[in-house]
Order: structure tokens, then sequence, then C-alpha cells
């Protein structure tokens, strides 16, 4: 009998200890692994220019590590149209610390265009963003120009230091960087913004500027930043704008969806890219430039692009070509402006059967 | 007659679920796609603009309220003759219609996009229940 317990006694012994000893073991490996993660995210990188609008994967994790000036005060915002609910890539992976920005947020929803001061003033206070505040935003890729938006929106309002990550989150996942899943929500800063919101209104036309412009100011070029259909009118390029065709007097600048301002790596192209598609049309970086498209977003980058080469002779007009064609007395241009087929009409005589598909 | 009848009442029927599900999918995707919450909102904004849609809003909900009142008045008159069947079709025809009231008067463009279409699509439901089933009330007096 005696022995009988002593054997069960050993074997539950016996037992225990694997059971302990075999648990432990993937703990103390995990453990291992994250301190090896924290103690290894130390990443530097050459400090960047304030104006310096793009700016790479190994900066922005510096930003996070703490190794730069920006470290102190900053805020990543992942942008994308629609809410944190219907964006399930926010909630897939973002990066460390990110917030979900909606694009609605900044935009309201009759012309699309930037909203009122005051609305953005309250949306950069929501964000916790001061215009001291270091802004970096990102999509899901460099074509993606939500990000471009946003950061155009945060300079516009007076942020002095706002940033995109330059090739967006496929860059990000292509450095190796840590994602994080799940959602953060703003911290909401009580603190001034620290300007009178727009503290740049120059950087934004609105319609009837670019119409006393197109009229008065032969140094004046609105660079039409859509595809080679949108600009020569075979198709709006919206699935809900009927009419086709571009304000009178624009030039093409060629369109950033199809990569012709990227690089092979995703990456901003250089402005030497930008510099070739306005020589296309006779048009240099020095003639006072307004870029626009269908609604403001594309047009975004070429104006962050010159922004931070110094640049002051740039705008982007909000409109577009949207709220251009609500306006039938408005005049317009089909076709190649360089060629003599080019029609110049009134939004008014279109044929509204040009939405896209 | 009495199978044309059936068939005709299912059509319908089929259609009222379609308007319903069309509404939600609708919604949908007004919330999940740019380009959809863009042409939503360019025709909210084209309505506006155009006619006098509050003032049409509160009309159709007013007067589908008084449609769906004057049929239950019907209804309670004759409801001794009325089937069990019937029954059921007035308490659909109730629901489709505070549903739409209840939308249209507590909701607006403001708070969800879609809001023009959506309470259009629940009031078009309610109005073809509303039809049916006071057609099928006033027909129980035919029957003796």
């Amino acid at each position: 009998m005696k022995k009988k317990i002593l054997k069960v006694l050993l074997c539950t012994a016996m037992a225990s200890i694997l059971a302990v000893g075999c648990a432990g073991k993937p703990e103390t490996t995990e453990e291992k692994t994250e301190e090896a993660t924290e103690e290894t995210s130390n990443v530097t990188a050459d400090a960047v220019d304030t104006k310096k609008v793009y700016v790479s994967a190994d900066w922005v994790q510096s930003v996070i590590d703490g190794n730069q000036a920006e470290s102190d005060n900053y805020v990543i915002l992942e942008c994308a149209w629609g809410t944190e609910e219907d964006d399930p890539a926010y909630g897939e992976a973002h990066i460390s610390g990110a917030y979900h920005m909606n694009t609605d947020n900044i935009e309201e929803d009759q012309y699309w265009n930037i909203r009122t001061g005051e609305e953005i003033e309250k949306v950069m206070a929501d964000f916790g963003i001061t215009k001291d505040t270091t802004v970096i935003c990102y999509s899901d890729a460099g074509t993606n120009s939500a990000d471009d938006r946003v950061a155009l929106a945060a300079l516009w309002a007076g942020v002095e230091n706002v940033k995109c990550l330059d090739g967006g989150m496929e860059a990000w996942t292509r450095a190796g960087y840590q994602t994080e899943t799940g959602s953060i929500q703003p911290e909401a800063t009580t603190d001034p913004f620290g300007a009178e919101v727009p503290a740049h209104p120059e950087y934004i036309l609105s319609i009837d500027q670019v119409k006393e412009k197109l009229a008065d100011d032969d140094n004046f070029k609105l660079v039409s930043i859509r595809s080679e259909a949108e600009f020569l009118g075979e198709t709006s390029g919206y699935g809900y704008i009927d009419k086709a065709g571009e304000p009178k007097g624009a030039i093409w600048g060629h369109d950033t969806d199809d990569g012709s301002y990227s690089s092979t790596d995703g990456t901003t192209a250089g402005i030497d890219v930008l510099e070739g598609y306005l020589a296309e049309s006779g048009v240099t970086l020095d003639n006072e430039i307004s870029f626009y498209c269908g609604t403001g977003w594309r047009a975004a980058i070429p104006f962050l692009m010159m922004y931070q080469e110094g640049y002051t002779n740039v705008s982007l007009y909000d409109g577009g070509w949207f709220q251009w064609q609500m306006d039938d007395a408005n005049e317009v241009q089909i076709g190649d402006p360089s060629s003599a087929d080019c029609i110049y009409t009134t939004v008014g005589e279109l044929s509204a059967d040009k939405a896209a598909n | 007659m009495k199978k044309r009848g059936k068939i005709c009442y299912i059509l319908f029927a089929v259609l009222e679920v379609l308007i319903l599900a069309g509404s939600y999918i609708l919604d949908y995707f007004t919330r999940k796609k740019m380009g959809m919450a863009r042409y939503v909102s360019y025709k909210n904004h084209a309505w506006e603009e155009k006619y006098p849609i509050r003032n049409l809003t509160n009309t159709m909900v007013l007067l589908l309220l008084l449609l769906t009142v004057l049929v239950l008045f019907l209804f309670c008159i004759k409801r001794k003759k009325a089937t069990k069947f019937m029954f059921v079709r007035i308490s659909v025809m109730i629901v489709l219609t505070v549903i739409y009231a209840w939308f249209t008067i507590t909701s607006s463009r403001e708070i969800q996009r879609s809001y023009y279409f959506v309470s259009a699509l629940y009031g078009l439901a309610a109005g073809i229940q509303i039809i049916r089933t006071g057609t099928g009330v006033i027909r129980i007096e035919n029957k003796k």
C-alpha cells in the first residue's frame, strides 16, 4: 500500500515538474523576443528640414524611438476615407501609435473642399494637434493621396512641420518595422492651436480666384493633375460627375494615380519629374502654378513636392473639375489645347454621359 | 382569379423585400465606398437645391400615416369578416409605416448620408404595403 502511494506521489511530482518546465520555456522565449525587440528598436536617421514633407520609414521609426527632435511632440495619422469601423486596414495593421484620420473630417460634403478654418481648428484640437506638433501622415500606398490631402490641410491650417511617409504603408512593411492592431483614440488637446486658422490661406485658391487669375495674369498656370483621358474630355473620371472636360486655359501635368509621380520603389519622384511635365506645356517652376484634379487629392502631391523645395508660387485649386462643372456658364476646353482640334465651349453645352463606370 | 391574386401577392411581397434589402445595400456601400458616398452626397445637394425636400418628406410621412390610419379604421369595422392572414398583413403595414415614419423624422442627411435614399425606399415599401392591405380590406366587404 505504502509503495503504491509512493509511486503515485512520485508520478504526480514528475508530471508536475514536466508541466511547469515545458510551460515555462515558451514564455521565456517570448519574453526574450520582446526584450530583444524593445532593445533593438532604436532606429536613428538623419534629421530632416522642417519644410521637407516626404520622409522615409527609417525617419518615422526614429521619431517613434525618440531619436529625433520631433519625438517630443508628434502625431501619426493613418489617412483614408471612411470611419475607422469602415476602414478595416487600420484595425488590421497600423503604425504604432497612429490614429485613424477620416478624410471626411477635413472635407465638406458639397464640393469636397477643405472645411472652414474653424472646423479644421477643431479637428486639429480633437487630434491633439497644435501648430508646433509634428504631423506625420500616411496612406496604404504612395500613390494613394489621402495622406497628401490631409497634409495639405494641416499646412494650410498652420501646422509648421508636416510629413508624409514616402511610399505609405507599403514602404513601412518593406522596411520591416512594427505595426499594431486595434484602435487608438486620439487625445484631444485644450491648448490653443497657436495661430489663426488658416495660417496659410494662400495655399488654396477658390474657384473665383482661379477665374480671376486665368483672366488677368499671364504668369498664372492652372495645371491639371488628372489622367490623359480626363484631360482630353473623354471621361469625367468619376462615377458621380456626368460631364467631362477641363477649365479653359488648363495645361496637363500628368496623373499621380498611374505612378507618373512615383519612383520604381513607390516613393515620390523628384521635382525634376514635375519640371519635365510642366515643360511639355512651356511652363516652368517659376510660373505661378495652381494644381487641381477632380476634388483636390491628386493635386496635393505636386503641391507638396514644390512646397518642400521651398517654392512659394504654388497653390491648390480646391474645387477641381467637380466644382467647375457645376456652373453651366464656366468656360471649358475639350481636347488638347496645343492642337487645332481643341474645342472651347461652356459647361452647359457639355454632354452629360461622361461619368466613369 | 384566386391563383392570379396569390401570384400578385407573392410578387409584391418579394418586391417589398427587395426594396428593403436594397435600402440596406445602398446604405452599406455609401459607408464603404467613397465613390458611392460622393454620388449620394452629390444627389443630396442637388435634390435640396431643386426641391423643397424637407416639406416633401414631412408631407409623405403625414400622408402614409393617414392612409395607414384609414386602412386600420376600415379594418376595425370589418374585422369580424377578416381572415387571420389579414391580421398579419395589417401588422406588417403598421410595422413598415412606423419604421418609415420613425426613420424619416428622427434621422437626417447629416446623421446618415444615404438618408434621402433610404427614407424613399422605406416609404415605397410602406406605400406598397398600405395599398395592398387597403385593397384587401376593401375587398372584405365584397365577400358575403
